[in-house]
């Protein structure tokens, strides 16, 4: 409960905001009429006059922010969204963050990064297209009028209490209280703000009539720049999510993820067939439709998080008049956008043509198709609850599950075409170059999968996919490595040609051919490096197969009993997991101003060696209603190991999350994930090439004298030697400091101290553990399923077998407060209860033969179902008819792709045969064509 | 208080690389001459005074902030701490948008543009031609390095280069038949057209200045007489510049000036004055630049003609040609015959 002071709720800065917000509403809309108005009627001072106005809109939005975020640090509680989301205990930068912390601010947020944008896209922008300024401007407008009206008459953050100031306010959402947090929202705002430019662009275009290739670089860059910032804010909320919510992974397929997720499909898939359009003059009108496409899911995105149509951890709660707006203001959307581009539908007719199958461009369609179905896909699973809802008045859930099955069917493809579009040429590639192209890569990649199956066994490991509701198993860790593989090889085999034909031609070393393929070729070689990145992070989503997890009870740490000397390996304050060993060294409780932490101290052992201490803990924010979780992360990587058998732990993290606590006793839940990091990796791959694309073209003069080449390879060479001595002092150092200090979560303040020297005594293996301890502590599993003992919630009742593991798998926990977790990782008594009832019920059944184990499973969720009154227990939906439109929309897609296409290769064969130029070229033309060329890097 | 509103930076630069001052010689060269642009949009003699306005008006912003954030410094007993800091952006925030918002209204309060404005076309045919050089330059290149990395056999490579370079031929034809309407064909078409520029300048830089009948009256002769001699000034001087660039033919170059400033008196005594002055001495000097002109009208649209028969080649798939063609059939109209393809 807050204090309330009797002080008058007069606030200078809410006024001066609030007037700032409406002379930025009056000037928006001026701005959006003056821009429309004087394109159409070809009024320059209107078109100028629009322009400035959009600069003073920008002006007085970063007034409105300026004024919000200082009433933020200065606790004017006056504001009632300062009250809302901050307090005076807040370190300055979440007090800064808490500006973005909830709906108001979040929309003022929206607004004043697409003005930013808008300003620096305008004036960039403004003499190349001056013809249709007005029109950019008008549209960037419009839908700033939009977020104005829903900022000035409903959602206004300056608002005031209308008596009593309190005297302080209530605090950011603890689980926003994160470091990443203080950078992911900006970096998917970015993104999504970015998207707008390029949809401005685009309507300009329609609306003018400018339909040529000269608007499409700056709509390029744009969309290169959303796609870029939404890759971003999604892998730094993976990030988060990883370290912040204490379940082990980085993508559950959150509503608010996938609100971000499908306008990268849409983007990735213009920034490829922008391409064709470049080279062939094709596509013109469906890039039209991805540019409208990818803005509009944006909006939707935002309709989706600020509706509250979708539960979500993000979701900002239900909202239905917001919810009205925004339906509206997309309806207009579609039709000014179908509209427009009806209208100029005969001047975007393509004029190149598809000659073959084999060809670059077809692979880009085929690339696009599966992107695009991709995001339809996860916009309908996401969307599928409401739906069904809204039509049948019966809820339903879909769970992480859903996705994992269905998704790596375009995933796969998508990692199939990654590694072939490149190796294809334009127009078409005959058969023996095909083979020529396909042998080394496919060749390298077979080989290497054939060997990991052969030394590897975990990677025989057989994956659940779904088709149709069908479930199948099928060695999907092995076909992703062998993709993976294949992609890698076929990159690596173009940049290695390329460089080949580079050094040829201009007589240069290979390094700088290979730094002259980037610079000139940057677009091609930086799509290729953000191919590559794609690969690597395909790696990492190839161990979520073989993540494991385990519960774990620790009666009491080494602390409570009052002995020195080395502990018995026998000592219960030890606990096992997949060769690692744990000692439960102390639990401490401290507290600072804002919050309580309890965290453990625990080391972790492997092959007789202490790798290091880490602090999994809990925090209790005084103002917080459920604690949050700081998990434990200890990074293993290759660089880190001494031995072989810690190299064998190539990138694994060993992750832990206390769950609970009683007194002296622990509640722990360890994740093993490997390959995990090849997530981060890949994203800081795919950022470089994305960067490396939107490098502004640099005439990059080739050295003429020997001295010259000599005094750049010198340079190349130091470059390369000043990269290796960093990363290998860097590795060093992470080497050194694994065994002997602290990583994962910091311990709170006043944390415990390191490990006193008992606990460097180490047992010498895990052999030499007594079987009792072993025991006690659960044993050892391979399955993922934990097997806890003691007290507590997150460990009890966890299934003994496959069966009863993959029911609880599909059974969601209905607690209300978990977020659409399976009562299998849900860490409260509601969902341990449940386990229980799973574990009960099976009794009944054999489970001794496969269709025995099939009738138990149907007849579980069955009574499930019943018990619940409707199927939003169950994290897939069982309703055939759920998978019926996503199946039929990809594969009638598909149908349609390839039937369209088939015409056009006819059609483009027929047409390149007719037009061959028959006359002989004019020679002293011809003589300067080649002049030209020459000069052309 | 004359002020460039049209955004443009104190130099620009034209197509040859050539810095200029922004808002004379551009304005003069693209403004159609039958058109009377408005006081606003011409500040011809003000280019100066315009640049200087609007470093004044980026001086008082920067002065009114400095001024701003030192008072929230010196309230603030300099101590740096975050609140300051929001609060010296958010008046650096207040003082650019009073800045825009005062352009704002200033602009849209100006008189409006009538006739057709150059200021519509931000690109010329020759810029979108040697767009599609370049783009088919590219495609041509990335065509022989797939060949060279074995990606497309030589057949096919050679065939789809063929097509490329059929096209860039087509395209460096067009911009030939162009450059060559600027630089070869007629040294008197250009003096032409630049005379005729200079003397709309003078004409709406005289009709800026008068306002009042009786000054009009009074300043007629004495500027009519300035008029006379800038204007031969300019026109001798350019003459000269032609013949001196032209080789083999300087004494024809510098005739034809001779000839053009002595065969447009008229124009260039009854330049500025009253309006219906300014109109009596434009009609004819549109006349005089109707007459000059059909030859280079002529020779556009051939170009033309030409640049849509290059792009309705085989290779009628690039996007750029069509739009090179339409923007050459476009241009190739009178009234703007003499707009983007002035040197």
């Amino acid at each position: 409960m807050q204090a309330h002071a009797t002080a008058s709720p007069f606030s200078p800065i809410a006024v001066a905001g609030t007037i700032a917000m409406l002379v930025a509403y009056v000037l928006c809309a001026w701005s959006a009429a003056a821009g429309i108005a004087g394109n159409a009627r070809k009024s320059r001072r209107l078109v100028i006059s629009s322009v400035y106005a959009l600069y003073a809109f920008g002006a007085l939005i970063a007034v409105a922010s300026a004024l919000i975020i200082y009433a933020f640090v200065t606790h004017d509680y006056a504001i009632r969204y300062v009250f809302e989301t901050s307090d005076t205990s807040m370190p300055v930068w979440y007090k800064v963050t808490s500006f973005w912390g909830s709906l108001e601010g979040s929309l003022l947020f929206w607004v004043l990064m697409l003005a930013l944008f808008s300003m620096v896209a305008v004036a960039v922008n403004y003499r190349k297209h001056k013809d249709m300024i007005g029109y950019v401007v008008g549209t960037i407008m419009l839908v700033q009028v939009f977020f104005m009206t829903l900022l000035v008459f409903q959602k206004n953050p300056f608002a005031t209490f209308l008596s009593d100031v309190p005297t302080d306010g209530k605090g950011l959402n603890p689980l926003l209280q994160n470091y990443w947090m203080v950078i992911h929202p900006p970096a998917l705002y970015i993104g999504f703000v970015a998207a707008t430019i390029p949809f401005a662009f685009g309507i300009a275009a329609l609306a003018s009539g400018r339909l040529d290739d000269l608007w499409l670089s700056s709509v390029r860059t744009w969309m290169l720049i959303c796609f870029f910032f939404l890759s971003l804010g999604l892998i730094l909320g993976g990030r988060w999510a990883y370290e912040e919510l204490g379940w082990g992974g980085y993508w559950a397929w959150d509503p608010v993820e996938n609100a971000g997720f499908i306008p990268w499909f849409t983007a990735t898939a213009f920034l490829h067939s922008i391409i064709i359009q470049e080279q062939r003059g094709m596509m013109k009108g469906w890039n039209m439709v991805l540019m409208f496409l990818t803005f509009f899911f944006t909006i939707w995105g935002t309709f989706m998080t600020r509706s509250g149509i979708v539960q979500s951890v993000h979701a900002f709660g239900e909202d239905k008049l917001l919810a009205l707006q925004f339906v509206i203001f997309m309806g207009l959307l579609t039709i000014i956008a179908v509209g427009l581009i009806v209208y100029r539908w005969q001047r975007l007719s393509s004029t190149g043509r598809f000659e073959s199958f084999t060809s670059r461009e077809f692979s880009f369609l085929l690339n696009n198709w599966i992107l695009l179905a991709c995001a339809l896909f996860i916009l309908f699973a996401t969307m599928f609850p409401t739906i069904k809802e809204t039509l049948l008045n019966e809820r339903a859930t879909v769970g992480i599950g859903f996705y994992n099955k269905a998704m790596p069917w375009g995933g796969l493809s998508l990692l199939f075409l990654l590694g072939a579009a490149p190796l294809l040429a334009w127009r078409r590639t005959t058969r023996e170059r095909l083979l020529s192209q396909f042998l080394r890569p496919g060749l390298f990649a077979l080989g290497l999968t054939l060997l990991l199956l052969a030394v590897v066994p975990a990677t025989r490991k057989l994956t659940t996919l779904t088709f149709y509701a069908f479930d199948v198993d099928l060695p999907i860790p092995a076909v992703t490595l062998l993709l993976i593989f294949f992609g890698v090889a076929s990159i690596g085999q173009e940049f290695w040609r390329g460089i080949a034909v580079r050094t040829q031609q201009t007589g240069s070393d290979p390094v700088s051919s290979l730094f002259g393929l980037l610079l000139t070729k940057r677009r091609k070689y930086g799509g290729y490096i953000v191919h590559l990145g794609m690969a690597v992070l395909f790696c990492g989503f190839v161990g979520k197969a073989y993540d494991r997890m385990v519960d774990r009870t620790i009666a009491a740490p080494i602390s409570a009993r009052a002995t020195t000397g080395p502990v018995a390996d026998n000592d219960p304050a030890w606990f096992a997991f997949q060769g690692y060993r744990f000692l439960y060294e102390e639990l401490t409780q401290t507290s600072d101003d804002r919050k309580q932490a309890t965290t453990a101290r625990v080391s972790v052992w492997k092959d007789g060696k202490k790798l290091a201490t880490v602090f999994p803990a809990q925090w209790q924010f005084f103002k917080g209603s459920q604690p949050t979780t700081e998990v434990a992360i200890l990074p293993r990587v290759w660089l880190g190991g001494e031995t072989w058998s810690q190299r064998a732990d190539f990138s694994e993290d060993v992750y832990l999350v206390l769950t609970g606590f009683n007194g002296e006793q622990a509640n722990f839940r360890i994740y093993l994930n490997p390959l995990v990091n090849f997530v981060w990796l890949g994203f800081l791959i795919l950022a470089l090439g994305t960067i490396i694309c939107l490098l502004p073209e640099i005439p990059v003069p080739a050295p003429r004298t020997r001295l010259g080449r000599a005094a750049e390879a010198a340079t190349l060479v130091l470059l390369a030697l000043g990269i290796v001595a960093g990363l290998t002092k860097a590795a060093v150092a992470e080497s050194q400091g694994a065994g002997a200090t602290s990583t994962g979560a910091q311990p709170a303040a006043g944390s415990p101290a390191t490990a006193g020297p008992q606990a460097e005594q180490a047992p010498r293996s895990l052999a030499d553990v007594p079987a009792a301890v072993l025991a006690q502590a659960g044993g050892e599993h391979d399955t993922g399923q934990g097997m806890g003992d003691g007290q507590g919630y997150a460990h009890l009742h966890r299934p003994s077998d496959d069966t009863t593991a993959w029911i609880m798998k599909e059974l969601i926990c209905m607690c209300g407060g978990c977020q659409r977790e399976t009562i299998f990782e849900c860490k409260c008594a509601f969902a341990a209860e449940e386990r229980k009832k799973v574990i009960d019920r099976i009794s009944a059944y054999s489970v001794a033969t496969p269709s025995e184990r099939e009738h138990a499973k149907k007849a579980l969720l069955a009574s499930f179902v019943k018990e619940y009154g409707s199927e939003q227990v169950l994290a897939t939906p069982a309703s055939k008819s759920s998978w019926f439109i996503p199946v039929l929309g990809a594969l009638g897609g598909l149908g349609i792709l390839l039937v369209v296409a088939r015409k056009w290769v006819v059609r483009g064969k027929q047409e390149f045969a007719q037009d061959k130029p028959a006359a002989q070229e004019d020679a002293a033309y011809a003589e300067r064509l080649d002049d030209e060329l020459a000069k052309v890097d | 208080m004359q002020k460039d509103w049209t955004m443009s930076s104190p130099k620009s630069t034209n197509k040859s690389g050539k810095r200029q001052a922004a808002g004379t010689r551009n304005n003069a060269e693209s403004a159609p001459p039958a058109v009377a642009l408005p006081v606003a949009a011409v500040h011809d003699s003000a280019a100066g005074a315009s640049s200087v306005a609007r470093y004044v008006g980026w001086f008082v912003l920067a002065v009114a902030t400095l001024i701003g954030w030192g008072f929230i410094a010196w309230v603030n007993r300099y101590r740096l701490s975050a609140p300051v800091v929001f609060l010296q952006l958010g008046w650096l925030a207040v003082t650019s948008a009073v800045y825009f918002l005062w352009h704002t209204g200033w602009v849209a309060l100006a008189a409006p543009v009538t006739g057709d404005d150059p200021w519509w076309q931000p690109e010329g045919q020759r810029e979108a031609l040697l767009r599609e050089k370049k783009s088919l330059l590219k495609a041509i290149k990335e065509v022989e390095f797939d060949q060279l990395m074995a990606k497309q056999s030589r057949a096919d490579a050679d065939e789809l280069i063929a097509v490329y370079r059929h096209r860039a031929i087509g395209v460096i034809k067009a911009l030939d038949a162009l450059d060559s309407l600027h630089a070869s064909a007629s040294p008197r078409e250009q003096l032409e057209r630049e005379v005729r520029a200079r003397v709309e300048l003078l004409n709406q830089s005289a009709h800026a200045a008068g306002k009042n009948a009786a000054k009009r009256a009074k300043a007629q002769v004495s500027e009519r007489d300035r008029a006379t001699v800038k204007k031969q000034q300019a026109e001798a001087s350019i003459a000269a510049a032609l013949a001196g660039s032209q080789n083999g033919a300087p004494g024809a170059v510098g005739a034809a000036a001779t000839e053009v400033a002595a065969g447009t008196p008229d124009d260039a005594v009854a330049g500025p004055g009253s309006n219906a002055h300014d109109q009596a001495t434009r009609e004819p000097s549109v006349a005089a630049a109707a007459a000059a002109v059909p030859s280079a009208i002529a020779i556009t649209q051939t170009d033309a003609a030409g640049a849509r028969e290059a792009v309705a080649t085989p290779a009628e798939g690039s996007t750029q040609a069509a739009s090179a063609a339409d923007v050459a059939t476009a241009e190739a109209a009178p009234a703007r015959a003499d707009k983007d393809i002035t040197p």
